[in-house]
């Protein structure tokens, strides 16, 4: 693949976006500096996937703007990779080939994203399975080849969402190792929605709470744990701490009870 | 990173005694027209018709045999009438559902014209079509119009149900709305789209007998009223007989496309609920 570039910044600003009389965003604003790693919780249907699609260019905002690297950028989709909750594998295609589209789509030859890809399914612990079919395989194997394919795109630039929700919490657990690795040799901009605070608290350097519709960012808690973090560390006393934290924003912004 | 997980995938490794289950799994399929075959000729023994209203399946084959020349003749026709008038369902019926599904506005002014054509019995049509058009083109064109719609039907259904986050995450990775459309969506649709050709191939042979029915000069159907009228009974099953072939035939044919073009669906075509 091409010559690594630095991970530029992302920057939402102001933005606004009503969906079938629902004001779904209303004035949100939110930056992510180059390589950093950023996690967005809060209540269920506050808009946080409309945010991503509205972040990977897969929409367009009714006010407000999206910048990279502090330019407007209408063509940035493609740019930023989007992976869902649901692996989003094509069932009439074998691990492989499902894994290999991102290479392609990045401009490699089809041998060398061929070569590519089984590299990266070995790396994730799928040697043997490429040419397996995706039902054929469990949903935490499913979702480290999304995770494989979304590795192997190229882009500087991941907007996860809420990838590991529909795991079990060893599996989960797992993946989670598996994507801080990931994360920290590329260093991509990232931004993750999830849930778990636990999860955010083990993987983002900085954690940013959503109220309720219309969503707006409510709440920042930095978290300036030291990498690599382990399942180990969640018994921490600092790693309680910033999970209090964080529990104390929602509630002040009314998400939980 | 070692693997944590494995599973059992190989689709091959069944229990051995598979081989012997699939025959008595079988058996019905064979058993079912012989014991039809045996009570047909145990009618004929008893009540003792005349040939012209009741042929021994005896007689049938006879006539299969030493017919076989002219029937076979007939059963061309009709093979070519039914695989013009399929092709031309599929190639106009998918271009439809394409239509149908890009835009909304081609949705709203043909779709519902669409289901009104095929309220109107087909039978009461074919004559007309026979008058307008030629020998073999107005076979053609009934089997045609019976045989799109499932197409129609079944290419915007399966159009419609690509999930939107395949399309959406390969969009994100770089994928144009061709390249979405051609890697996505339309390999998304294609399980529903060959439940439609396999109706569309089986309607295809009835909508071209049923014009042959009402006025042709050769082809199956017209030698089954043909050989009826003039009291040749066991001619007109033999051609009938013929005609469950090609029909037969012709779904087989689409099933075994699809079988070629979808290997994936082979190991999940077992509902879950009987799947071991």
């Amino acid at each position: 693949m091409s010559e690594r570039s630095p991970a530029p910044s992302i920057e939402a600003r102001d933005l606004a976006l009503t969906l079938g009389g629902t004001h779904v965003l209303d004035g949100l604003g939110l930056r992510i500096e180059p390589g950093e790693f950023v996690a967005l919780i809060g209540p269920s249907g506050c808009g946080k996937s409309t945010l991503l699609s509205l972040l990977a260019g897969l929409l367009e905002p009714d006010a407000g703007g999206v910048l990279i690297d502090g330019l407007p950028s209408p063509d940035r989709l493609g740019r930023l990779t989007l992976m869902p909750q649901s692996d989003a594998l094509m069932p009439w295609r074998t691990v492989l080939e499902n894994v290999l589209v991102a290479p392609l789509l990045a401009g490699a030859g089809r041998d060398a994203a061929a070569e590519l890809s089984r590299r990266a399914l070995a790396r994730f612990g799928l040697g043997g399975f490429e040419d397996h079919y995706p039902h054929a395989l469990s949903g935490g194997m499913r979702q480290r080849a999304a995770l494989a394919r979304t590795l192997l795109g190229g882009a500087r630039m991941w907007l996860l969402d809420e990838p590991f929700g529909a795991l079990d919490a060893l599996t989960r657990a797992d993946l989670r190792a598996v994507l801080a690795e990931a994360w920290s040799q590329e260093r991509p901009t990232t931004l993750l929605v999830t849930h778990d605070l636990d999860e955010a608290v083990l993987l983002a350097d900085r954690i940013l709470v959503c109220g309720p519709r219309p969503a707006r960012v409510v709440g920042e808690i930095a978290v300036p744990l030291a990498r690599p973090r382990g399942l180990d560390d969640m018994v921490r006393p600092e790693h309680a701490e910033l999970r209090a934290e964080v529990l104390a924003v929602l509630r002040s912004a009314g998400a939980l009870a | 990173m070692t693997t944590t997980e494995r599973l059992p995938v190989t689709a091959g490794a069944r229990p051995a005694a598979r081989p012997r289950v699939d025959v008595l799994r079988r058996l019905p399929l064979l058993l079912l027209p012989l014991v039809g075959l045996a009570a047909w000729q145990l009618v004929v023994w008893i009540a003792t018709p005349s040939e012209w209203l009741l042929p021994s399946p005896g007689a049938v084959a006879e006539v299969l045999w030493t017919d076989r020349e002219r029937l076979w003749f007939h059963a061309q026709a009709t093979i070519a009438e039914a695989a013009v008038g399929f092709a031309l369902a599929v190639t106009i019926g998918v271009a439809l559902a394409v239509a149908i599904v890009a835009s909304p506005a081609v949705e709203r002014t043909v779709y519902p014209w669409l289901v009104a054509s095929q309220a109107i019995p087909i039978l009461a049509v074919a004559p007309l079509v026979a008058i307008w058009l030629n020998y073999g083109t107005a076979q053609v064109m009934v089997a045609f119009v019976i045989a799109f719609f499932p197409v129609v039907v079944t290419g915007v259904d399966g159009l419609r149900g690509v999930d939107p986050a395949q399309a959406r995450a390969v969009r994100t990775l770089g994928a144009g709305k061709v390249w979405t459309f051609w890697h996505v969506t339309w390999p998304a649709a294609l399980p529903s789209l060959f439940s439609g050709l396999r109706m569309a191939a089986v309607f295809a042979v009835t909508g071209a007998v049923v014009a042959e029915y009402v006025g042709a000069d050769r082809g199956l159907g017209y030698l089954s009223e043909f050989s009826t009228a003039q009291f040749q009974t066991a001619r007109s099953f033999a051609a009938i007989a013929l005609l469950a072939a090609v029909g037969m035939a012709f779904f087989g044919a689409v099933s075994l496309a699809e079988r070629l073009v979808l290997p994936h669906r082979r190991h999940s075509s077992r509902p879950t609920w009987r799947r071991r």
